[in-house]
C-alpha cells in the first residue's frame, strides 16, 4: 500500500512543474509584454522608468532565466503582484479561499447526499418509472447552464417567493463578523453571535443549491453505475441465493462496495465545482476566489488569473490524490 | 501469390467498425434521440434562414425598454429595447458553428495524440500522456478563462481556448481503444504484410475506435455551447452588441428583477445542450448496449 502511495506522490511534483510551466508559457510566451500591463501609458512614455521597472520585475532576463526565477518564487508562494489590487497575489488569494471553501462544502454535502441517494434508488428499481425519471432529470441537470440557473433561482426565491436573501454572503443589516478563520458560518458559532450565523446560513443557501444541482446529474448517474456493477459481482449473487432481500442487498452490500467509487467520483466532480463556483460567484457576489478570478479576468489582470489557475490546479491534484490514497487505504484488494 | 499471402491480404481488410445501418436502427428506435435529432435540425434551419423572417433587427431597439414578455415582444425587450427572442434566434449562429468546430479540433488534436500514445507506446506514450495529465489536471473552464486572458478577449479566442483545454479526454479515450485494437488479428496480418506505421493506424485502427469519442463528442458539444456562453458570460468571449447567448444572460444577470433579459438565451441553450445530451445518450445505447443501460 505504502509503495502504491509512494509511487503516487512521485508523480505530483512532476506535473506541479508542467502546470508552472503552461501558466509560464501563458504569460511570457504568448502574452503581450507583462509591462503593458504594470505601467500605465504615460509611465511607459519615460523609457528609464521602463528600463528601470523592467530590471525590478527581472523582465530583462533571458527568457530561460525569467522561467527559473518564476520557478523558485512560485515555490517560495511569491505568485507576483497583482495589476489591479497592487496586492502580492498570494494574499489576496489566501483572503478569498475561505468563502469559496464554505460555498464548494456545502454544496458538495448537499450534492453528495442527495445524488448518492438518488442514484441507489434509480439502481434498485432499475429500468423502473423512477429509474427513468432519475436519469432524465439528470440528463437536464447536466444540460442547464449554471449562470443561468443562478439568476433564474435569485429570482424565483428571493423576489417572486421571498424565501431567500438576495446576493451577498452576509447581512449587511447585521454587526460585522471579527477576524477569524474567515469560514463566516464557523466564526459566527466561535463568536457566539446567533444572529451572524443565521444570516450567514440563509446567504449560503441558494448559491449553494445552485452549485449543488449543476454536479447532482453526475454524481446521481455515477453512483447508478457503480451500483449496478456492484450488483453483478459475485458477493451480491451469493448474499441473494442466501435470500437476503432487496433492500438489505442495495444498502448493506452493494452500497458499501461502490462507497469506494463514491469517493473518486466525489473527488472528481470537485474539478467542476471550482469552475461552477467561478460562474456562481460572481452573481451571487460572494467574495471567493471565483469572484476574484472574474474581476481578475475582466481587467486582464493575468498575473493574478494566473495564480487562480494555478491554485485551482494544484488544489484539484491534491483533491484527487486524497481521494486515491482513501481509496488505496480502503480497499483490501489494493492494499495487498 | 501463395496461399499463405491471400489468407492475410483477407485477414488484412478491418472488421467493420461501427455500423452505420446499425445506429440508425438503434436511433429510430428511441423517442429521445428522435426528439434530439428534431431539436438540432430546427435550431439548424433557424440559424440558416432567420434572415428571411427574423420579425426584427438583433441590434436595433424594437420597441419600449425592459418590457415583460407579451404578444409582440415574446421573450420581452432588453434594456436597449431589442426584441429578445429575435436576439435568442440569431444567437444560434454563434454558438452551434463554434461548438462544432470547438469539437471538431479538439477531436483531431486529441486523436492524433492518443493515436501516437497508444500506437508506439513507450517513452512517446510516457510524453504525450503526461502532457494530457498535466492540461486536464486545471479544471477546463479556469485554464480556458486564463487562455483567453492572455491571447486577448474575443470569440475567436475563446474557441481556441477550449480546443486548447478541452482535448485531453479524447486522447485518453482513443488511446484506450487503440491499446487493444493494436493486439487484433488484423493489425497483426497487416503488420506480417509489412504495411506502413501510417497505414497500419489511419486503415487498421482508426476505424475500429470510434465508438467511445462519438459519444463522447456529442455530449461534449453541450457541454461546449455551455462553456462558450460562459465566457462570454464572464466577458472573455463575444462582445456587445453581439447577440450571443451567453454575452445575452450577462445582460440580464445584473437585473435579476427583470428576469425575461436571461430566460430567453437561457432556454436556448438549455434545449441544445439538452438535444446532445440526449443524443449522446442514444448513440452510447446503440453503440454498447450493455453501459448504455449505465
Amino acid at each position: 500500500m505504502l509503495r502504491t502511495i509512494a509511487y503516487r506522490l512521485t508523480g505530483i511534483p512532476l506535473i506541479i512543474l508542467g502546470l508552472l510551466t503552461i501558466t509560464f508559457i501563458l504569460t511570457r510566451g504568448i502574452a503581450s509584454d507583462p509591462i503593458y500591463g504594470i505601467l500605465s501609458i504615460r509611465e511607459l512614455m519615460n523609457e528609464d522608468y521602463v528600463a528601470l521597472v523592467r530590471e525590478k520585475y527581472g523582465l530583462d532576463e533571458p527568457l530561460i532565466v525569467q522561467y527559473f526565477n518564476y520557478l523558485w518564487n512560485t515555490v517560495q508562494g511569491d505568485l507576483g503582484t497583482s495589476f489591479r489590487t497592487r496586492q502580492p497575489i498570494l494574499s489576496d488569494l489566501l483572503a478569498k479561499t475561505p468563502a469559496t471553501l464554505e460555498l464548494i462544502i456545502f454544496s458538495l454535502t448537499i450534492a453528495g447526499v442527495l445524488g448518492v441517494t438518488l442514484g441507489c434508488l434509480a439502481a434498485r428499481f432499475e429500468g423502473s418509472v423512477l429509474d427513468v425519471t432519475i436519469r432524465a432529470v439528470s440528463l437536464v441537470g447536466s444540460s442547464v447552464p449554471v449562470f443561468w440557473l443562478a439568476i433564474i433561482l435569485l429570482y424565483l426565491g428571493s423576489v417572486v417567493l421571498d424565501w431567500f436573501p438576495g446576493p451577498g454572503r452576509i447581512s449587511q443589516r447585521i454587526a460585522p463578523l471579527e477576524d477569524g478563520t474567515g469560514f463566516f458560518l464557523i466564526d459566527a458559532l466561535v463568536q457566539g453571535r446567533w444572529d451572524a450565523f443565521q444570516s450567514a446560513l440563509r446567504q449560503i443557501m441558494l448559491p449553494s443549491i445552485v452549485l449543488a444541482w449543476s454536479i447532482l446529474g453526475t454524481i446521481t448517474r455515477l453512483v447508478r453505475a457503480s451500483m449496478l456493477d456492484a450488483m453483478e459481482s459475485d458477493f451480491i449473487t451469493l448474499a441473494r441465493a442466501k435470500g437476503v432481500g432487496s433492500w438489505a442487498i442495495t444498502l448493506r452490500h452493494a452500497l458499501r462496495a461502490s462507497l469506494l467509487s463514491t469517493i473518486t467520483i466525489l473527488a472528481h466532480v470537485f474539478g467542476y465545482l471550482l469552475t461552477g463556483a467561478v460562474l456562481v460567484e460572481a452573481i451571487f457576489a460572494w467574495p471567493g476566489l471565483g469572484d476574484y478570478a472574474i474581476e481578475s479576468a475582466r481587467a486582464l489582470d493575468y498575473p493574478a488569473i494566473l495564480g487562480v489557475t494555478l491554485v485551482s490546479g494544484v488544489t484539484f491534484i491534491l483533491v484527487n490524490l486524497i481521494a486515491d490514497i482513501l481509496y488505496t487505504v480502503a480497499d483490501p484488494r489494493i492494499r495487498q | 501469390m501463395t496461399m499463405l499471402d491471400l489468407k492475410t491480404d483477407e485477414l488484412d481488410q478491418p472488421p467493420s467498425a461501427v455500423a452505420p445501418n446499425r445506429i440508425w436502427a438503434s436511433l429510430r428506435s428511441s423517442p429521445l434521440a428522435l426528439t434530439a435529432i428534431a431539436i438540432i435540425a430546427v435550431w439548424t434551419f433557424i440559424g440558416l434562414t432567420i434572415d428571411l423572417w427574423a420579425p426584427y433587427d438583433p441590434l436595433a431597439p424594437a420597441g419600449d425598454r425592459l418590457q415583460p414578455p407579451n404578444a409582440q415582444h415574446w421573450f420581452g425587450t432588453d434594456t436597449l429595447g431589442r426584441d429578445i427572442f429575435t436576439r435568442t434566434m440569431y444567437g444560434v449562429r454563434y454558438s452551434l458553428p463554434l461548438a462544432l468546430i470547438v469539437m471538431f479540433f479538439t477531436v483531431l488534436i486529441g486523436s492524433v495524440i492518443g493515436m501516437l500514445a497508444g500506437y508506439y507506446g513507450g517513452w512517446i506514450d510516457y510524453i504525450l500522456m503526461r502532457l494530457t495529465d498535466i492540461t486536464a489536471a486545471f479544471p477546463p473552464l479556469i485554464l480556458a478563462m486564463c487562455v483567453v486572458a492572455v491571447l486577448g478577449p474575443g470569440i475567436v479566442n475563446s474557441a481556441i481556448a477550449l480546443v486548447a483545454v478541452w482535448w485531453p479526454i479524447t486522447a485518453r479515450l482513443l488511446r484506450a481503444e487503440v491499446l487493444s485494437v493494436k493486439e487484433r488479428d488484423h493489425v497483426m496480418a497487416a503488420r506480417v504484410n509489412s504495411a506502413s506505421d501510417r497505414r497500419i493506424m489511419l486503415r487498421h485502427i482508426q476505424p475500429l475506435c470510434w465508438a467511445p469519442v462519438l459519444v463522447n463528442a456529442t455530449v461534449d458539444i453541450g457541454i461546449v455551447i455551455i462553456a462558450i456562453a460562459g465566457l462570454s458570460f464572464i466577458g472573455l468571449g463575444s462582445t456587445p452588441p453581439t447577440p450571443e447567448w451567453g454575452q445575452m444572460i450577462y445582460e440580464g444577470a445584473g437585473r435579476y428583477f427583470n428576469w425575461w433579459i436571461a430566460t430567453g438565451p437561457g432556454l436556448a441553450i438549455v434545449t441544445l445542450a439538452l438535444a446532445f445530451n440526449f443524443l449522446g445518450d442514444a448513440f452510447q445505447k446503440a453503440l454498447d448496449p450493455r453501459r448504455g443501460e449505465g
